[in-house]
């Protein structure tokens, strides 16, 4: 990466994004369409939140550690949510969606968990980095990235556990 | 099973935070070919029937074991490859290599053992040896017949690195470099044969070497009484005047920084691949003991929290093999650019893997963590008996 990815072009853009007021966004399609787009708030989270610590620390935000810390476990969580997603997609491709039916279970549970990761470094980010009106400004801007409706996770975890059990290990079928 | 081609997309490091990937341009598990799949099995066969039985010896510290279960895997061939065929090894692909890391990996202290030689061990010769290096050290790492060790962390310099106070010197007749000073934290340093070792010539300029343990000068210190991965070794180094002869400067002087953060880098795959593992074998233990384990009346694994951990563990193999062989798949499309007969085969091969740091990164850090919460778990669901040692967690 050496320092060559254009991160600071994609961080602008999406600040003139967000706070350009809500879109309609893309609607996205196709199975997982849900679990792809919240992929990509994950990816808006973590651009935005990167976008307002550096507005206000620019260079130096190398030595706010709290900050970078939270900026690279939103990096981790999307590279791992994008990844689950990624390959459940390409189980369904080639093996239709009932016999994914576990991989899907899987995915959405860790997107669960890892949305709530991102949220609250976001927030923990926002609320070191904004204060006053900028601050409800963009935490409704936080808000309005990561809205979106719970898996329920208490019964994909059944699903999952179900599984697991009668095979006596891990398994996808 | 293998009907589909192998993703061949080149993708830039880190570039997941900006663009969108489709899954055919991905690596996952359901790609492997069937010569994947083969030594998944193989590894799978060897760490059941000759790690496992063996781990009560090797965790207390029967290290005569270790080394012979070295050898053995060495024999098989899944210490070589990621060693070129020209010295000994089956120049395989990286995600051969994570399938290897992942499948072995059925005990901690091994898979530590089996990782610092095959990755960190080794792959600084690999990657920065001279022809007569190769030639001389590389056939024996492949076959296990000598083992590796890498000494870079000193009681003062762990993270910086850098700032480490072994120092080299050039003797008067110019035909060693004469070093000094104590190396710490050194994974097989009690039965390793070759060292990587980094020292600074003339104070200053930070260099490798690669050293034997039977030079003059060098010794090994008192084993470490760790909390964790006990059967893997873990002792100081001592260079006391420590005559290396010149041929084993590694690398160019004051350039030893290269070496050390690629190999870091490249060490961390398989980190990542052999949490996997773990957690694959911890959840299978958690699942076998929750089905029998009875509690008011029914068996543990009919709870509802039980569950909700069993399941969870799961999510957390299944995220991890999508994270893993993602990552070893884009470097090996990286890998197969390098056009292996040009001059500069070896800074291409470097490049490449520095490529996707951050991502090897991840799944270190990543992987760390996630076996660190289903091994917990595994100790939870186990009750009383996980804290003891005769029992799996």
């Amino acid at each position: 990466m050496s320092g060559q990815l254009p991160l600071m072009p994609a961080i602008k853009k999406l600040m003139d994004e967000v706070l350009s007021g809500p879109s309609l966004g893309e609607e996205l399609e196709g199975p997982l369409a849900e679990e792809r787009k919240l992929v990509a708030s994950a990816k808006k989270l973590g651009l935005f939140a990167a976008g307002a610590a550096t507005q206000k620390y620019m260079q130096s935000i190398q030595d706010q550690q709290e900050i970078m810390g939270a900026i690279a476990d939103m990096t981790i969580e999307t590279y791992a949510m994008e990844s689950a997603v990624l390959r459940a997609q390409k189980i369904v491709e080639r093996q239709g969606e009932s016999a994914a039916a576990l991989p899907i279970a899987m995915t959405r549970v860790y997107l669960s968990q890892a949305m709530e990761k991102i949220e609250a470094a976001a927030k923990k980010v926002i609320a070191a980095v904004a204060d006053g009106d900028m601050l409800r400004t963009q935490l409704a801007i936080l808000r309005r990235l990561a809205k979106h409706e719970p898996f329920n996770v208490i019964e994909l975890r059944q699903q999952i556990a179900q599984k697991v059990i009668e095979r006596g290990k891990y398994t996808l079928a | 099973m293998v009907t589909a081609a192998i993703p061949k997309t080149k993708i830039s490091g880190g570039s997941f935070l900006l663009e969108q990937r489709s899954p055919d341009e991905v690596f996952t598990p359901e790609d492997f070919t069937e010569q994947h799949q083969l030594i998944g099995q193989t590894t799978e066969e060897f760490a059941v029937n000759e790690i496992v039985p063996n781990i009560e010896k090797m965790e207390h510290k029967d290290f005569s074991v270790t080394r012979e279960l070295l050898k053995k895997a060495g024999e098989l061939g899944l210490s070589s490859v990621e060693i070129p065929e020209a010295y000994g090894g089956l120049e395989m692909d990286k995600v051969t290599a994570a399938v290897i890391a992942d499948h072995i990996a059925k005990y901690a202290g091994f898979a530590t053992t089996w990782g610092g030689h095959t990755g960190i061990g080794t792959l600084p010769i690999v990657y920065f040896g001279t022809e007569e290096q190769k030639k001389k050290y590389l056939p024996r790492l492949a076959a296990g017949e000598i083992v590796g060790a890498y000494a870079l962390s000193e009681a003062s310099s762990g993270s910086d690195a850098l700032n480490c106070r072994a120092r080299a010197q050039l003797s008067p007749d110019g035909k060693h470099y004469i070093l000094n000073g104590e190396k710490m934290w050194i994974t097989n340093a009690g039965f390793a044969d070759l060292f990587t070792v980094f020292a600074k010539v003339d104070g200053e300029k930070f260099t490798a070497f690669l050293v034997e343990k039977t030079f003059s000068g060098f010794s090994i210190g008192a084993e470490e009484h760790k909390l964790g991965i006990r059967g893997s070794s873990t002792c100081p180094i001592i260079l006391n005047d420590c005559k290396v002869p010149v041929e084993n400067l590694l690398g160019e002087i004051g350039k030893g920084h290269i070496i050390a953060f690629n190999i870091l880098n490249v060490g961390r795959f398989k980190l990542g691949a052999m949490c996997v593992g773990g957690a694959r074998v911890a959840l299978e233990n958690s699942i076998g003991y929750a089905k029998q384990r009875k509690a008011f009346g029914k068996v543990i694994a009919d709870f509802g929290l039980v569950r909700e951990k069993l399941a969870n563990m799961a999510v957390g193999v299944y995220t991890g093999e999508s994270l893993v062989y993602r990552t070893v798949g884009m470097m090996d499309v990286a890998l197969a650019e390098v056009d292996k007969s040009s001059a500069n085969a070896m800074q291409e091969t470097r490049k490449a893997i520095v490529e996707y740091a951050v991502e090897c990164s991840i799944i270190k850090v990543w992987g760390s963590e996630m076996v660190d919460y289903v091994v917990d778990e595994t100790v939870q669901i186990y009750g009383g008996y996980g804290f003891v040692e005769e029992y799996p967690a």
